[in-house]
């Protein structure tokens, strides 16, 4: 019987956000939301795609000569890709001399990559370090997702989650049952603007969050909350007071985790054939002042839950029942 | 401007560019540390002239005993200048950060380049009008033809004379030039007892000889020597207690004149005598690591486990009241700021190598005990806590690390590698006492060293060699193998590419290993690639021998030989083997990840895959991939060394494994111990890189090739953990010599401490 495999887009290696110490973390590819400042944009598409680098072209042609169906061109020396008209059959890519262009997207079984993962082992034990599973979203490929949580987990790494929770409530559980940490995301606090903003409504999200919260802490799992400050879409006072609001009813007063806003996702998207959207001047650094005044806000609105700053500046503590 | 608010390579900009860097904890480091960087490298050559005098006076005498009077005669010679600010007293240099260089060894090229020498591009030094007269019409015209390098001239033909110097595959140049280097001497001894002990023995010794005894002769010649030699340290610490007396009589201000009064007290004690203080055992650590540096042409004269010998004296201080933690520090950073004016004076093509005045100094702090435990104190805290004051080249501050290594001295240690300097190296205890087991005992042998001296004394010299304090002596700098020139030399059955740097140039500059026609399986490439690194590593090694010769027979070291642990009752000089462990010449390894790299890019595209063949690989390497784009990226998509992928990983190993096997069954000259392998060499890589042809990893031609026994540049893509897992596959027990491994973390990438 053929096992179940994941498309994976990325193993990160060496990571130090998204939980505590040094992390391995795994890209799922495919994501039920659309955000519009989103990072990573390969982890969209839930299928194997082309990417290709144009900054790097060598301009030799070699691509246009090849793809019958005309996908590439040259323009002054650079290649133009069509990715409209592009099969995704990737023959193109062994010819590309500037190998500028790659397969985004591997098929891996839960087995696969736990082993991946468990190759630093040895680096994970100090600070307590682990597997985190991100995207795109883990929980579109739930089998996977939840097998290899689960064979960390029974490993005795420390295991993260960060999803969206645009899923069912089963899965979700059955996903954070093996799971230190989970975090979830709070775009917007307001159903239609998340849908403008994401592509689909906030109802099931929030709701998953108050479930969640309610059965996590006693599993020994902990949840953090975090919101991503995206100047002019949601970083307006009324947005984040409501949002505390919301945190400061959940129980177990889960950590909110302030991430600021950064582009370094942008250049992917012309490598896939998309448009990066949104149009803010600068990357945010935490010491700024959109980020303390959020901070300010949501701390006056919140009284027990603790308030951070920056990806990897979450508690230590509350590692879970490890 | 004031350097601490630079970092990193900004920081080291601007210390180079000669900017002034006044930068330490108190006023006093600050200013001395601002006259350092005022000066400029610079030539003195006084010892030139003590040489040229002594020998001029003795010749025809026997070779020990002109070499132990020129020894004195440089003692004898040696400024006594006191500068403000100091505490502590003695210079090597006329001017600080000068170079009192050994004519004796490296006149035959200054014959030839001393014009240049202010104007070289590497490593410029000043030297005034006169000195350069003096050295052209006197000094160098007598030495010209003694150097070792121009009787081994004499040895060889003249074809293996330019290959060994100038191939860039075997390369022995730098081991010719650096007599006296490497060396731990017995600080624990020196600084309890001064060398009156030394004195005081060599003179019972000589008492002793009975003039019946055949060897009778040659003793006499060399305790008379030790005395002599003693005696002129003696005069020189009495000269500079002098003048501390004599700068403190006009001295206005009263409480520098306590000072000049203290320091002048001092140095009728030290280093003649016992040290009474911490203060005491810091100017003895001073003087005798630069009279070893001004003894001694090479580098890494190391200070070995400091923060072990010197805390007694630290302890008792402070217990006594008779000093801070903070005006240990303050002595520690003047030591930083006084080793780092010893700049090292090199020959145009070894600064072309290991260009940046750097002399390796080196000190250690952590380690383990005699009964195993950890053996860090307050002083290993102050000693790498300094650096972040003084942040100057030298030393090398060490961690050695392990198991037990408490996390706050790590966390220490930590806080100053991530000030980007370069400070502190880490060493692996485990890896250091697995290599100092078998340091020049060969493929299955074991070395002299008991597990309590390797516990004790054990601690790398600079840059990475295990040694152990005041039992070994060996100049381990060594044979330096290109091992990327060797692999290409596996598809050019010998040749070296055209148009690169050096000499031989589309000339056999290795041995025939085979046509690549001839090679139709991997195993038969492999075999030529492995034969080429033992062909290179066996030319280097018979080359060494005749110097090693040379050099025991007419180079002889009295300071060294003092502070070795037995060789003044054993009567044998520092070169001849008057060490309990004898090391060298050694065996280093130049370019291991393009070698690697290159190995498998052709087993997989070649061998596996069958794209190209052999001999159109060596076209393209041949032409720099000039029309040959297409193969070059199918050679550069090949695995990697650095990324954790076990294809390329296994090839690693046993490449690893091969050169150190080859290394340990060659014979030294002395001693009947054997060659000792190494990964040591930084900034080599740009040097010989500019001398190799373009390799089947996709690097062109000149390009430097890897760095040390790190990944190719930006070819470790998966991240540290999965390039620390590669390097995690390689036996470091097999390089005695030591290994050295860079790796560059962007400080984005640096996590807070929790």
């Amino acid at each position: 019987m053929d096992e179940k495999k994941a498309i994976v887009f990325d193993i990160g290696r060496y990571r130090h956000t998204d939980g505590p110490g040094i992390r391995t973390i795994i890209f799922f590819k495919g994501c039920p939301l659309r955000c519009k400042w989103c990072s990573n944009p390969f982890g969209l598409s839930p299928k194997l795609q082309l990417s290709v680098n144009p900054e790097r072209c060598l301009g030799c042609g070699r691509c246009v000569l090849l793809c019958e169906r005309e996908v590439n061109s040259l323009l002054e020396a650079k290649v133009q890709v069509d990715f409209s008209k592009c099969t995704h059959c990737f023959a193109c890519i062994p010819s590309c001399l500037g190998q500028n262009r790659a397969i985004t997207g591997k098929a891996y079984t839960a087995r696969e990559l736990f082993e991946e993962a468990y190759k630093d082992l040895a680096f994970y034990r100090k600070q307590g370090g682990g597997v985190t599973l991100s995207g795109g979203e883990a929980l579109m490929q739930p089998d996977v997702a939840i097998e290899l949580l689960r064979l960390c987990r029974s490993n005795y790494l420390n295991t993260c989650l960060e999803t969206s929770a645009y899923t069912s409530w089963d899965i979700l559980q059955e996903a954070a049952r093996y799971c230190h940490t989970v975090f979830v995301d709070l775009k917007h606090m307001n159903p239609q603007t998340h849908r403008e903003l994401t592509g689909v409504g906030n109802e099931r999200i929030l709701e998953n969050i108050v479930q969640l919260c309610q059965w996590a802490p006693e599993r020994g799992c902990r949840v953090i909350l975090r919101i991503p400050i995206i100047p002019g879409y949601n970083d307006e006072e009324e947005n984040l007071i409501r949002a505390a609001q919301f945190i400061r009813r959940l129980k177990g007063n889960p950590e909110v985790n302030l991430l600021p806003y950064h582009n370094l996702g942008e250049q992917k998207y012309p490598m896939i054939g998309r448009e990066y959207e949104p149009d803010i001047p600068a990357m945010l650094q935490n010491q700024d002042s959109v980020m303390q005044r959020s901070k300010r806000i949501l701390e006056g609105h919140v009284a027990e839950n603790r308030v951070s700053l920056g990806g990897d500046s979450i508690a230590l503590t509350g590692r879970g029942t490890r | 401007m004031v350097a601490t608010e630079l970092k990193g390579g900004q920081l080291g900009q601007a210390i180079r560019s000669g900017n002034v860097a006044k930068s330490g904890s108190t006023k006093r480091t600050q200013e001395l540390n601002g006259m350092l960087h005022a000066n400029r490298p610079n030539v003195d050559i006084t010892r030139a002239r003590a040489y040229t005098k002594v020998y001029r006076e003795t010749e025809g005498q026997p070779p020990l005993r002109r070499r132990y009077r020129a020894a004195a005669e440089v003692y004898r010679s040696l400024s006594d200048r006191v500068y403000d600010y100091e505490q502590l007293v003695g210079w090597p240099t006329q001017r600080i950060r000068g170079a009192n260089f050994a004519i004796e060894l490296h006149a035959h090229w200054l014959a030839d380049d001393l014009p240049n020498l202010r104007d070289r591009i590497y490593d410029p030094f000043e030297i005034s009008d006169e000195d350069r007269k003096e050295l052209q019409e006197d000094l160098i015209p007598y030495w010209k033809d003694k150097t070792p390098t121009a009787q081994w001239k004499t040895y060889v033909t003249p074809e293996e004379f330019d290959r060994a110097q100038n191939g860039g595959v075997s390369d022995v140049s730098n081991y010719i030039c650096s007599n006296g280097s490497h060396f731990i001497p017995r600080w624990t001894d020196v600084i309890a007892h001064g060398f009156v002990k030394y004195y005081e023995e060599a003179k019972a010794f000589l008492a002793a000889l009975d003039p019946n005894d055949p060897q009778s002769i040659d003793r006499r010649e060399f305790y008379l020597g030790l005395i002599e030699v003693c005696e002129a340290i003696r005069d020189w610490a009495e000269r500079l207690s002098a003048s501390c007396a004599r700068k403190a009589e006009t001295e206005s201000d009263p409480v520098r004149k306590e000072e000049l009064l203290k320091m002048a007290s001092m140095m009728q004690r030290v280093p003649w005598g016992p040290a009474t203080s911490f203060y005491d055992a810091c100017e003895t650590a001073w003087c005798v690591c630069f009279f070893l540096f001004v003894e001694g042409a090479g580098p890494s004269i190391t200070w070995g486990r400091f923060d072990q010998y010197m805390y007694p004296y630290y302890k008792a201080d402070v217990e006594a009241g008779k000093l801070t933690p903070e005006g240990a520090l303050e002595l520690i950073e003047e030591l930083y700021i006084r080793v780092t004016s010893n700049v090292w004076f090199q020959s145009t093509n070894m600064a072309y190598i290991f260009g940046g005045y750097y002399r390796y100094p080196h000190l250690d702090v952590g380690g383990l005990d005699e009964n195993g435990k950890d053996a860090s104190n307050e002083l290993s805290y102050l000693c790498l806590r300094a650096m972040r004051y003084a942040r100057t080249t030298s030393p090398a501050v060490c961690l050695m690390l392990h198991q037990k290594t408490p996390d706050s001295l790590l966390l220490e240690a930590c806080e100053l590698a991530a000030e980007g300097m370069g400070h502190p190296s880490f060493f692996n205890c485990e890896g250091l006492y697995d290599m100092l087991e078998r340091r020049a005992a060969g493929l299955n042998g074991h070395s002299h060293y008991t597990r309590k001296q390797i516990l004790t004394y054990g601690s790398p010299i600079g840059c990475v060699e295990p040694g152990a304090e005041g039992l070994q002596y060996g100049h381990t700098d060594s044979g330096i193998i290109n091992v990327a020139g060797a692999t290409l030399c596996a598809l050019t059955n010998g040749v070296k590419a055209e148009g690169v740097d050096g000499s031989f140039c589309g000339k056999l500059v290795t041995y025939e290993s085979g046509d690549p026609q001839d090679l139709t399986t991997f195993e038969a490439f492999y075999a030529a690639v492995k034969g080429q690194v033992e062909y290179a590593i066996k030319e280097a090694h018979a080359n060494m021998l005749i110097v090693e010769k040379i050099l025991a027979e007419q180079f002889n070291l009295p300071t060294f030989t003092m502070l070795l642990e037995g060789a003044m009752e054993k009567c044998k000089d520092a070169t001849t083997g008057g060490a309990l462990v004898n090391v060298g010449p050694t065996m280093n390894m130049c370019g291991f990840a393009t070698m690697v790299d290159s190995v498998a890019a052709i087993k997989k595209v070649v061998y596996e895959d069958k794209e190209a063949t052999l001999a159109q690989v060596r076209d393209a390497c041949l032409a720099n991939f000039v029309g040959y784009e297409e193969l070059r990226a199918k050679l550069k998509a090949a695995p990697t060394f650095g990324n954790d992928l076990d294809f390329v990983d296994e090839i690693a190993a046993d490449l690893w494994k091969h050169f150190a096997t080859v290394s340990a069954r060659l014979k030294l000259y002395r001693a009947g111990q054997y060659c000792d392998a190494a990964v040591q060499m930084v900034q080599s890589n740009v040097g010989y890189g500019a001398m190799t042809g373009a390799t089947p990893n996709g690097r062109l031609a000149k390009m430097p090739i890897s760095d040390t026994m790190s990944a190719t540049q930006q070819a470790d893509r998966n991240g540290p953990t999965a390039a620390a897992r590669s390097y995690g596959k390689l036996d470091y027990s097999l390089y005695t010599n030591g290994t050295l491994l860079n790796m560059w973390i962007s400080q984005s990438e640096m996590m807070e401490p929790s």
